[in-house]
């Protein structure tokens, strides 16, 4: 009697443990801190970190400014002054520079990341906006090169600088105004929304070899890859959703509903998720469960308005920018990626 | 009304000296201008040609200058004459080095992965491929090779090492295996004084110059280690003075080797990610075309002394260029930059 008294209460312990862990089952992305953005109004552009020195730099394009946070202190310990639209941001390690891009000043601005002294101007980019660092190629032109997309209608592209000092170094014209766009391998993807395709360029040879369709989905801004898998997502805003893509074919082969207004978009290798940043102060997380299929395993809140984030694998972190709103500041949202139940 | 007079005469005496500085400031400037070693003197338009541009080659009596568009998969050929174009020559994959022999009157394509073709350097017909072998790049020309031969041997940089071809007919005749799994080669020049036959040859990802015997079906002679540089691709060689030069992307600079010892002599600073390089023997210069945007000169004071004397402004990604002595003309590649479309921009080399 008490062996069966004893197997019940166990089975009815285990059943109670197996419901909390139902029902407390961790999100993906936890938050672990806010730093605040004193004095920053307006919008938020795009973000980059300085791995080694635990800094965020955060395009703060409505406040003119690009504010430079110290990651241990949990605080901005300086504010780069003197900008008009920074939109897209990239800080090179083997040079220590922070590369910002204007879209007013229709710039490329260089910073030295010690002292952000301004080092070089790289000009005549209209409307500069997005910044990747190109790293494939390092082997052959001897540096790492930092490609800005800027332009609109035909006198757009992606203009290649030299990551040690920033001197322009060659040139992919493309049809108009590049948003997000992925360097893999020997190719760069990038989103033409106002085309209506994906460019797909050849980086040996300098220019676009094809143009794959994005049909029924418009404003799709930001992009991500997973090189294994061969796979490229993107984000459209309208309507809301994540459009997978084989790099091989050039073929879209599913999408997912996602959150609104969305500007940044980022695959976590180790966790095989994607996290997208909605401007409807949403966030989505997308499962990968194989190559092509994809659920939307949650959707939580982050701050009205903050659209852009970035993810860094090195530490485990999704950093998103929230504008100030309804009184509050701006700040920045950390967050630390859960491991998969 | 004295007061006023001073007044004029003080604004008057004002405006002389600003004028004067400005005359001074004008002079100057033209007389920099007039010191530059390469003087600007015409633009070929090569409208609709997409992409990269590689290595170009010059047809010096029929003033036809051949130009591998790799991003566009065409070279196209130029009336140098008239300044235009006047012909592309299309289904290639990736051309990226050529050379046409006036002797035999074709011309020899380096294609990538798609192997060499050879075109009748009158109708630009295509006459034959060979395609074994990828990774096509460099191609130059052996005069010297005809003794044995009965005709000079062209050379392709390939993923193998370098092959060796009849100028008449593109018949394969040999083949230098100096490719590792390591790398394979870059640039590479030939020795052209009589009884002199080395090939030197770039092979920047083992670090080091190889040197081969072009009258012993090129037999490995010697590996020259090129240490403190990386990514060194162009290559030009001063064969009086016994000078090699090689441009190196990593540090960027002039590296010079002296072809006796096969030791460096000298390295000076040099620009951003160059493709090609050459010896003006006339006027003792370098000239370097690099992607920075420029065109950088080095004067050589002696075998052993050179400086760099000048930066002359062409178009980011601008790395190759072409040298003809004959014409005394520097031609440099221009891709597409800013919205302006592909040009060659010619330059003059000024005494």
């Amino acid at each position: 009697m008490k062996r069966l008294f004893c197997l019940i209460a166990l089975g009815a312990s285990l059943c109670w443990v197996a419901a909390a862990q139902n029902q407390q089952r961790p999100t993906p992305l936890k938050l672990v801190q806010t730093i605040e953005l004193p004095g920053v109004t307006g919008r938020i552009d795009h973000m980059a970190m300085d791995v080694k020195g635990k800094r965020l730099f955060v395009a703060a394009l409505g406040n003119k400014t690009v504010e430079v946070i110290d990651l241990a202190a949990g605080k901005v310990i300086h504010t780069i002054n003197g900008l008009k639209e920074p939109q897209g941001i990239f800080y090179t390690p083997e040079s220590n520079l922070l590369f910002v891009a204007d879209g007013q000043l229709d710039t490329c601005r260089i910073y030295k990341g010690s002292t952000y002294e301004l080092v070089r101007s790289e000009t005549a980019l209209q409307d500069a906006d997005n910044i990747r660092y190109d790293t494939a190629h390092a082997a052959i032109y001897g540096t790492p090169l930092v490609e800005v997309g800027y332009g609109s209608g035909t006198a757009s592209g992606l203009r290649a600088l030299d990551s040690l000092d920033g001197k322009p170094l060659m040139e992919i014209p493309l049809g108009g105004h590049p948003e997000a766009f992925e360097v893999a391998g020997r190719r760069i993807f990038v989103n033409v929304p106002t085309a209506g395709y994906i460019a797909v360029a050849d980086t040996g040879r300098r220019r676009v070899m094809d143009k794959w369709p994005v049909q029924g989905f418009k404003d799709f801004f930001p992009m991500a890859v997973d090189e294994t898998n061969q796979r490229l997502f993107i984000g459209s805003r309208t309507p809301p959703a994540l459009l997978v893509f084989d790099t091989k074919s050039g073929k879209m082969l599913t999408s997912v509903e996602a959150v609104g207004d969305t500007d940044d978009l980022t695959y976590d290798t180790a966790h095989k998720r994607l996290y997208m940043t909605g401007g409807d102060g949403m966030i989505a997380i997308f499962e990968q469960r194989d190559a092509d299929h994809y659920a939307l395993v949650t959707k939580m809140p982050s701050s009205p308005g903050a659209r852009t984030s970035l993810f860094v694998p090195e530490l485990n972190r999704f950093y998103i920018a929230a504008p100030s709103n309804a009184g509050k500041p701006a700040k920045v949202l950390v967050y630390e990626a859960q491991p998969n139940t | 009304m004295r007061h006023s007079l001073a007044v004029v005469l003080v604004v008057a005496l004002c405006c002389l000296a600003t004028a004067q500085r400005q005359m001074a400031q004008g002079e100057k400037a033209r007389t920099e201008k007039k010191l530059l070693p390469l003087k600007f003197v015409q633009t070929i338009p090569l409208l609709g040609v997409e992409g990269r541009i590689d290595h170009m080659n010059v047809d010096v009596q029929g003033k036809r200058l051949f130009m591998a568009a790799l991003g566009n998969q065409t070279v196209e050929v130029m009336d140098l004459a008239a300044g235009k174009r006047l012909q592309s020559i299309g289904g290639l994959e990736n051309p990226e080095g050529l050379f046409y022999v006036p002797q035999t009157n074709l011309l020899f394509v380096a294609a990538g992965a798609q192997g060499l073709n050879v075109y009748d350097g009158t109708s630009l017909k295509l006459l034959r491929s060979i395609s074994p072998v990828e990774g096509n790049d460099n191609v130059r020309y052996d005069p010297q090779s005809a003794a044995e031969y009965g005709a000079g041997l062209i050379f392709v940089s390939c993923n193998i090492g370098l092959r060796a071809f009849d100028s008449r007919d593109g018949k394969p005749i040999y083949e230098v295996p100096i490719a590792t799994k390591a790398g394979r080669p870059e640039s590479f020049q030939l020795e052209k004084l009589p009884g002199s036959r080395r090939i030197f040859v770039n092979m920047p990802q083992q670090g080091q110059i190889a040197v081969v015997d072009a009258s012993k079906k090129g037999a490995l002679i010697a590996k020259w280690p090129v240490e403190g540089f990386k990514q060194f691709f162009p290559m030009a060689l001063d064969e009086t003075d016994h000078r090699l030069f090689i441009g190196s992307r990593n540090p960027p600079a002039l590296v010079v080797f002296d072809t006796t010892s096969g030791h460096i002599v000298t390295s000076v600073a040099g620009v951003t990610n160059t493709d090609d390089l050459f010896y003006d023997a006339a006027r003792k210069r370098v000239y370097m075309s690099a992607a920075e945007g420029v065109v950088a000169v080095f004067e050589q004071h002696d075998p052993d002394h050179y400086q760099l004397v000048a930066k002359v402004p062409t178009v980011p990604g601008a790395t190759t260029s072409f040298f003809v002595p004959e014409f005394n003309r520097l031609y440099v590649g221009a891709p597409p930059f800013a919205g302006q479309p592909t040009k060659i921009l010619v330059f003059e080399a000024q005494p």
